[in-house]
């Protein structure tokens, strides 16, 4: 057979591979509202960058009649390629073929890929869109779910691992994307479960939708497993690229240096913060008065957003920001909060991204459900991840900064390398009326009207301790500073902290109050 | 937050200083301190703490009722048999935990109930 006619049948075999589950089967796909997985891969990657293997893997299975059924690529597209010039390693679940389900051929092409993507060195995408494991293969499915776990721990913390739900993660699926980086989700499309409605149904007699139990939203907003949210495929994708711009291809590496950029001028750093510390104001526009461009990409938006977390740049450099949102909940700490801010924490030191904490915050969130929910073990967390963190940490108490708040806030104790606090911080074990009740309590009972005592203690309390020179006489922050050098002055701290060098004793791992 | 994606997003650019004025903003008490703020919707939605009621056995689990073996009236001792409980597969034997009178068995055999709720009643 002379060349011409091999080539002549690879395109062929190729052409029949990829049409996947089949016109039915994607017509079925495209009224759910969703694309294809090799629509996905090329909308997400650079154009004509995705190289796919093992198209012609085929599956292994010889019972239940699956022995005559040929299923394409096994339901799940590997390959690699770049987001604006940045090489990545990805896999794309088929939900067109068998339902995306998951059997051994299946789970061995995305573990192929995984090693790949930890021996280059580059980062991972999952597209997750999968039945859960293939019934047919019964134990293999199992071994092909506990092997991509496996991959998945042992790459945490080497190379980014990116999980995208588009479709439904059902069952031990769901472990992986829990196990990577950043889960990113798109409304009416992402189901997360463990158990579906049905089983929940049967076994439990509790009645409720795919979209109420484990739809995107819930994700995003209430359980925490997802850290984008986004209203369309397309829209998610974007998403997906901005973040890759913000992120080093692995834990040995800089994120990309991009030009440095003035922040806008209509976020106007003197204007945002209220002097009175009870009244709120969006932290947001803090932390974009002083980010390059005023660009903040931020990650678990919707979820626990009494605290903010997310990438801006400084100086062209990438930073992560961990932010008290006084808009909501006050801006306390709580076991969410705690939750978010400490692997948040956690992801910029594995990957040397410096920190920069703005503080204001009255404390921990007061309630039984709070401390039934384990509020001392989760706001341990965050005391952890920063005392651990060796990347530089930069500190800016805009207010207040109370209590056990003010320590877990990346504290000088907890060795932060900068503190910085502008004029308004009150640095104080707690708030003005709660340490005037306890320490005039006395006074303000014995006294004919209480409550006028109560006020006059409250504003000698003030006058004395509401400010930031008691904690800088004693060296516990740098400097007080005005609200607009604080750019300035997080450039050059980030400038001086470039070699940063901390002693830590040996140690295989310690025991994070997980 | 209580606010759809759209609309918070619409309104977060720029915060006015009075912004504490719009509705949606609560007041919540932290070490004394009042203070104005928003809300998030689990926040929201958490279950209220309630003291144990000792005198009522309650499922903490939902499932089926497979026997009941006491009735109102009956004096029970520690480790009598109350009933057998299905969850999740599981036959669970109900002791009885102290000794008393019960005074109502709001089941009966076959029953499906959910969690929560108060199965029988001590007098």
């Amino acid at each position: 057979m002379p060349l011409k006619r091999k080539i002549l049948e690879l395109k062929k075999r190729k052409e029949e591979i990829l049409q996947g589950g089949g016109e039915k089967a994607i017509a079925k796909q495209q009224a759910m509202g969703k694309l294809t997985a090799r629509e996905r891969v090329v909308a997400l990657l650079d154009e004509d960058s995705f190289n796919e293997y093992d198209l012609f893997v085929e599956h292994e299975a010889r019972d239940f009649g699956m022995e005559s059924k040929i299923l394409h690529g096994d339901g799940v597209i590997i390959g690699t390629g770049t987001i604006y010039g940045a090489p990545v390693a990805i896999f794309a679940q088929d939900f067109t073929v068998a339902g995306g389900s998951l059997g051994l051929m299946h789970a061995r092409k995305i573990t192929k890929i995984m090693d790949y993507a930890l021996k280059m060195r580059i980062p991972l995408i999952g597209i997750n869109d999968s039945g859960g494991a293939r019934i047919q293969e019964g134990v293999n499915s199992l071994a092909g779910y506990g092997e991509i776990f496996f991959r998945n721990t042992l790459a945490s913390g080497v190379i980014p691992q990116i999980s995208v739900i588009l479709g439904p993660c059902a069952g031990g699926a769901v472990y992986s994307p829990a196990l990577t980086d950043f889960v990113f989700t798109v409304d009416n499309i992402s189901k997360m479960f463990i158990t579906g409605p049905e089983v929940i149904k049967t076994v439990l007699g509790e009645e409720i939708s795919m979209e109420e139990l484990g739809g995107a939203r819930v994700h995003a907003e209430i359980t925490g497993n997802a850290h984008f949210f986004a209203e369309s495929e397309m829209e998610c994708f974007e998403q997906i690229k901005k973040l890759i711009t913000y992120i080093p291809w692995n834990n040995t590496r800089k994120a990309r240096r991009f030009e440095p950029k003035d922040p806008k001028p209509e976020f106007n750093i003197d204007d945002i913060v209220p002097g009175d510390p009870k009244q709120p104001y969006d932290v947001r526009d803090v932390i974009r008065s002083i980010a390059d461009d005023s660009d903040f990409f931020e990650v678990q938006e919707y979820w626990a957003s009494n605290i903010v977390i997310g990438f801006g740049r400084i100086n062209g450099d990438t930073v992560g920001f961990v932010a008290n949102q006084a808009l909501v909940l006050a801006g306390v700490l709580d076991v969410d909060s705690s939750d978010k801010a400490a692997r948040f924490i956690r992801y910029c030191n594995a990957f040397s991204i410096p920190i920069t904490t703005l503080v204001d915050l009255p404390g921990y969130l007061p309630g039984v459900d709070q401390e039934h929910a384990g509020v001392i073990r989760h706001g341990a967390k965050m005391l952890y991840a920063y005392s651990e963190a060796t990347v530089p940490k930069i500190s800016v108490i805009l207010r207040k900064a109370y209590g056990g708040g003010y320590i877990a806030m990346n504290s000088r104790h907890l060795r932060a390398d900068f503190v910085f606090a502008w004029p308004g911080a009150e640095i104080a074990v707690m708030g003005p009326e709660g340490a005037a009740n306890i320490i005039f309590r006395k006074e303000i009972m014995e006294s004919e009207d209480p409550d006028k005592m109560r006020r006059l203690k409250v504003k000698e309390y003030k006058e004395k301790f509401a400010n930031p020179y008691v904690a800088a006489a004693k060296g516990y922050i740098d400097t007080v500073i005005e609200p607009s050098e604080t750019r300035k002055l997080i450039i050059h701290a980030l400038d001086v902290s470039v070699n940063k060098v901390v002693d830590t004793p040996w140690k295989k791992h310690g025991i994070p109050p997980f | 937050m209580t606010q759809d994606k759209k609309t918070n997003k619409a309104q977060s650019p720029k915060v006015k200083t009075c912004i504490a004025e719009h509705p949606m903003f609560k007041m919540m008490v932290v070490e004394g301190t009042k203070y104005r703020t928003l809300t998030t919707r689990k926040n929201e939605m958490r279950t209220k703490w309630e003291a144990p009621k000792l005198k009522e056995l309650k499922s903490f689990i939902p499932g089926t009722i497979i026997k009941v073996a006491v009735k109102s009236g009956d004096r029970v001792e520690p480790g009598d048999l109350l009933m057998i409980f299905e969850a999740m597969k599981m036959q669970n034997k109900v002791l009885c935990p102290f000794p008393g009178v019960i005074k109502a068995v709001n089941v009966k055999e076959g029953e499906r109930i959910p969690k929560g709720f108060v199965i029988a009643e001590y007098e």
